[in-house]
């Protein structure tokens, strides 16, 4: 499915603060030709519903005042229980480096640290969008 | 100019998972929903096999079409409908299309944002769309997602769309009932109006009602004395001009009620029947023109007939219109 | 160019610069400021013959300073921000704080205390969306209790409290003079500030009041603090909001000055006489690293935001002060190779000070992945006070003062920053930017931009577009513990079983009639707000029924 059009749902925790970083990748994700289903804050249930309604390539969790371990442990397990496995899972932003590995373990795919060069994010989709999974 | 491979696909008996899927879709399957609506949307010919078995199960839900200009609280206003759908214990499907970027092909899907709180709640379905360009308009891209819901059991599905592009006037010919959302305060709302929207709504509301200028508004519009006519009867469909607060939720009763009031009178007067009856043509002329253009256009490279008309053109041997009339006559004659 | 003012010696310099030069000049790259501002490679004493350079500290209108002679009076406050857990873990912190030489002005106490995300929406700890969020990045403060414990032992006219709230701003308030009135003192004890920076919602995309009750609420307070708290500081011009979302210099100048006068619009439409209220305005301002810039900028604003207090019609003097406390600019940290932050930081700290600010919160060098551990935040500490007692800045007022390129930069940044400032007066003012998004759509265009730039490399970061390492540093972070959670409910769970719940109820329908009353134009919030602090209500109950009559919700 490599010409279909890549969908990214993108949303910051409930309860959060402002996003400007969620604001930018949104838009690169955008203009690397993505359809990005933004919503501003999202309950692991909002994140996994829509998730399922919008039949997403990529869920992408945008953390700014931590949580992403509780986050985490809970959103990939409930994605798994909706059937929602053949989805590429990513968190980004506030997050500590030697939070990355036990997120890994927990199923998230890859952590991004803020700040990136824009375009890191979408190749790295690109790259792996139909080749990993939350099997 | 159509492979043997494409005739197989098109001619080929459904297969039995095609069946299978239709019946997880009609049994509510939000996965299944989900995953054919993506199918459909990317054009795949397995999508098409599925639609086909849900076909006869739609034509229950009522479409209701939501637009207006960019900022008139359309999202808030859909959020505040389904709020009042199921508070009439409704349940309601939403198609929320976006205009895709004509640089990237992307698309920023931001309508889900403003409705919140239905995470919860198993009887409603949110589906974003892109409008990817289509050529057909809205329409090729949102018939198949609101089939999909309709027949899924949904008892209400919302459309909503912003209004760039053609897309408003799209709308109506998809939806059953268009509410015209507009907003006072932004320059004259009637001026902000490109020519021919104001004739596809059904209903306009003038959302935002604290705003200064509200009341103003419903008055100009109410002296405009719009009117839909009906193929039946000597009756008219006098627009109602409704006010809401769509953010807190007022007005949306009353805007609900007079939705069903419309709903009713369209299926006293044929109004409905004629409605659906030009979506259901609209949506084979416009697929079968899309089809024969894209299996055109797919073949055009390979078939030696065509890159020798191509080349002659190019060195003014003939013009565009004596190639296209050759090959028209070559159609017509095979048709027959 | 008028050569009759140049000394025939500059003139003689001049032409052998010139001739110094002439073999690459052609080929430099002109630079610019953040701000966008070109630059040349030297300026001279041509460059300031437009600029008013009869100006003396502590005289109006201020661009060398609010104070005649600058530190040597009293240094800046050292007024870093803490908070973090229930109140228990951040009044240790407050007197760990104080133990390391935390001071503000003659040595006073000051707490510069951030409140955690539940707390700022206005959502207690048993509340479901609590979950996860409680203590962490900011102290759960919600009870009588909570507030008695922040205030214990203090000397009240002697501690300066600023409370970092969202828009929870009125009920903090209340509590906090509540607190106060149970230590037998009254609201006129109070020193220090209410946020009340509603209008930061215009690029901010967090839910909060619709704009009409945003600005009549924070009339509310400012009504409130000028005929009850004279001391208080009741409104911040939060700038550094502008910036972090993207504002460059001259652009956060121009659209703080707006909030500003926006604000001061609202007080004196609501009848408000402009001495009793405009003086107790304060800024919080970013900073970056660019030394000049952010220096000039500083200086720009003091000159401007007096002239239009003057012109608002203030007359005594001190009123007209644009009192600044800085927060080093987040932003500019970097997850990469994060122990660079502690250069930023340094720079962001010295332009501040060079700036003549009068408070400096220091960001620690790990925000760029979490909040700061002890050590952390004491280096933060430690870095002001090296600046303060080791390097001498602050020692002469206005140090750069006289400086041609400092002086014509104040200047342009002023000169550019009206342009904006004009246009944004033009469409309505801040207010009406706010409301339309406009405001919104202009600094997400600026942070694109930086984006850009930094994508391209043109903007350098170093150790993310330049010198990069191959790894993350993997420095353990400050973790707040979970169990917090627990205690905050127990916490809550235990203020709620002792008070007087038909008390609590009763104040909090007053509070309701009160919003009401608010929306009519008939009443007051905060008395009844501050009824109900005494009767025993907690932050969030306060707030429901203000969410249900002022709207809540995230702006486009």
């Amino acid at each position: 499915m490599s010409d279909n059009t890549i969908k990214v749902l993108l949303a910051k925790k409930k309860i959060d603060v402002h996003g400007r970083g969620s604001k930018l990748i949104t838009r690169e994700l955008r203009d690397a030709g993505m359809e990005v289903v933004y919503f501003r804050f999202g309950t692991v249930d909002d994140i996994v519903n829509a998730a399922v309604q919008e039949d997403v390539d990529v869920v992408a969790v945008s953390i700014m005042t931590s949580g992403q371990l509780h986050i985490a442990e809970n959103l990939i397990p409930k994605l798994k229980e909706n059937d929602m496995t053949d989805v590429i899972v990513i968190f980004g932003g506030t997050i500590p480096p030697v939070d990355f590995e036990p997120m890994e373990k927990m199923g998230v795919h890859r952590t991004f640290p803020a700040g990136l060069p824009g375009g890191v994010v979408a190749d790295y989709i690109k790259e792996n969008v139909g080749k990993l999974n939350l099997a | 100019m159509a492979s043997e491979q494409q005739i197989k696909e098109q001619v080929q008996p459904f297969d039995q998972s095609s069946k299978d899927r239709a019946e997880q879709v009609l049994a509510g399957n939000v996965r299944a929903a989900s995953r054919l609506i993506t199918e459909a949307q990317n054009g795949h010919a397995a999508a098409r096999d599925v639609l086909t078995y849900l076909y006869p199960h739609c034509g229950q839900a009522h479409l209701i079409g939501v637009t207006g200009p960019p900022g008139v609280g359309k999202s808030t206003l859909v959020s505040a409908l389904i709020c009042e759908l199921r508070r009439r214990e409704m349940t309601v499907g939403v198609v929320a299309v976006d205009p895709s970027s004509p640089f990237s092909g992307g698309a920023v899907l931001g309508d889900r944002d403003r409705m919140e709180g239905f995470s919860r709640d198993r009887d409603v379905f949110i589906r974003s769309l892109a409008s990817r360009g289509a050529s057909g308009g809205l329409c090729a891209v949102a018939n198949d997602a609101v089939d999909v819901l309709d027949a899924m059991g949904k008892d209400v599905v919302l459309i909503e769309t912003v209004g760039v592009g053609q897309s408003e006037v799209e709308i109506a010919q998809i939806a059953n009932t268009v509410i015209l959302t507009l907003v006072p305060g932004y320059g004259d709302s009637l001026q902000a109006m490109k020519a021919g929207v104001m004739e596809i709504a059904d209903i306009l509301v003038v959302n935002k009602a604290d705003t200064p200028g509200a009341d103003g508004a419903v008055n100009d519009l109410r002296s405009m004395d719009y009117y839909q006519a009906v193929p039946r009867g000597d009756e008219m469909w006098q627009v109602p001009i409704l006010k809401t607060n769509a953010r807190r939720g007022e007005g949306v009763d009353e805007l609900v009620s007079e939705v069903f009031r419309q709903i009713e009178f369209a299926g006293k007067t044929g109004w409905k029947e004629a409605r659906q009856k030009a979506r259901r043509t609209r949506q084979f002329v416009d697929m079968l023109t899309s089809r024969i253009r894209s299996d055109f256009t797919d073949s055009m490279d390979k078939d030696v007939r065509v890159t020798a008309l191509i080349q002659k053109i190019e060195s003014m041997e003939t013009d565009p219109y004596t190639a296209c009339a050759e090959i028209l006559e070559k159609f017509r004659a095979a048709y027959k | 160019m008028s050569e009759s003012k140049h000394s025939e010696k500059f003139d003689q310099a001049l032409a052998a610069w010139e001739k110094g030069r002439e073999r690459y000049k052609d080929k430099l790259r002109p630079n610019n400021t953040l701000s966008g501002i070109p630059l040349k490679t030297v300026y001279t004493q041509d460059d300031v013959q437009d600029s008013d350079l009869d100006e003396m500290p502590g005289v109006y209108p201020y661009t060398r300073g609010l104070y005649p002679d600058g530190y040597a009076l009293t240094p800046w406050m050292q007024q870093m921000v803490f908070g973090y857990g229930t109140i228990e873990e951040t009044r240790k912190k407050m007197e760990d704080m104080v133990a390391e030489g935390m001071e503000g002005y003659f040595g006073h106490h000051v707490f510069n205390v951030v409140y955690d995300i539940p707390c700022m929406y206005g959502i207690d700890a048993d509340h479901p969306e609590a979950e996860g969020n409680l203590g962490q990045c900011g102290v759960h403060m919600s009870t009588g209790d909570d507030y008695d414990e922040l205030v214990r032992d203090w000397e009240l006219e002697t501690s300066n409290i600023s409370m970092i709230t969202g828009d929870n701003c009125l009920p903090a308030l209340a509590l906090l003079v509540a607190a106060a009135e149970r230590r037998g003192k009254d609201a006129k004890s109070l020193r220090g500030n209410s946020m009340n920076w509603y209008p930061r919602i215009a690029v901010q995309d967090v839910p909060s009041w619709e704009p009409k009750w945003g600005y009549a609420l924070a009339v509310d307070l400012i009504k409130w603090a000028t005929h009850n708290a004279p001391a208080w500081n009741h409104t911040n011009i939060f700038m550094y909001g502008l910036s972090e979302a993207g504002a460059t210099p001259v652009q956060e100048l121009a659209y703080g000055l707006a909030w500003g006068k926006s604000i001061i619009d609202a007080g004196l439409e609501a009848g408000l006489d402009p001495d009793a209220f405009i003086g107790r305005l304060g800024f919080q301002i970013g900073c970056t690293q660019n030394l000049f810039e952010e220096v000039a900028k500083f200086r720009a604003h003091r000159r401007m935001w007096a002239k239009l207090c003057k012109d608002a019609g203030c007359k005594k003097p001190s009123n007209m002060h644009g009192r600044v406390h800085v927060h080093t600019n987040g932003y500019i940290l970097t997850q990469q190779q994060i122990l660079n932050n502690n250069a930023r930081i340094t720079l962001q700290a010295l332009a501040a000070v060079l700036g003549g600010v009068q408070s400096v919160h220091t960001c620690s060098y790990d925000e760029a992945t979490s909040i700061p551990t002890e050590e952390s935040h004491r280096v933060a500490l430690r870095t002001q006070q090296i600046l303060m007692w080791e390097s001498g800045v602050r020692n002469v007022a206005d140090p750069l003062a006289g400086s041609y390129y400092v002086e014509s930069l104040t200047d342009e940044m002023e000169a550019k920053a009206w342009e904006i400032f004009d246009e944004i007066e033009a469409n309505g003012g801040y207010r009406k930017g706010l409301e339309s998004g406009e405001i919104k759509r202009a600094i997400d265009n600026s942070s694109w931009e930086i984006k850009q730039n930094i994508n391209s490399g043109k903007q350098v970061v170093v150790g993310l577009n330049k010198f990069q390492s191959e790894s993350l540093d993997e420095l353990e972070p400050f973790r707040v513990d979970m169990a917090i959670e627990k205690k905050a409910r127990k916490r809550l769970e235990d203020y709620k079983a002792r008070r007087d719940q038909s008390a609590v109820d009763a104040a909090l329908e007053d509070v309701a009639r009160a919003c009401q009353a608010l929306k009519d134009g008939t009443g007051d919030l905060m008395p009844a707000l501050i009824d109900a602090a005494r009767a025993g209500a907690t932050n969030g109950e306060m707030m429901v029924p203000m969410r249900e009559a002022f709207g809540w919700f995230v702006s486009e």
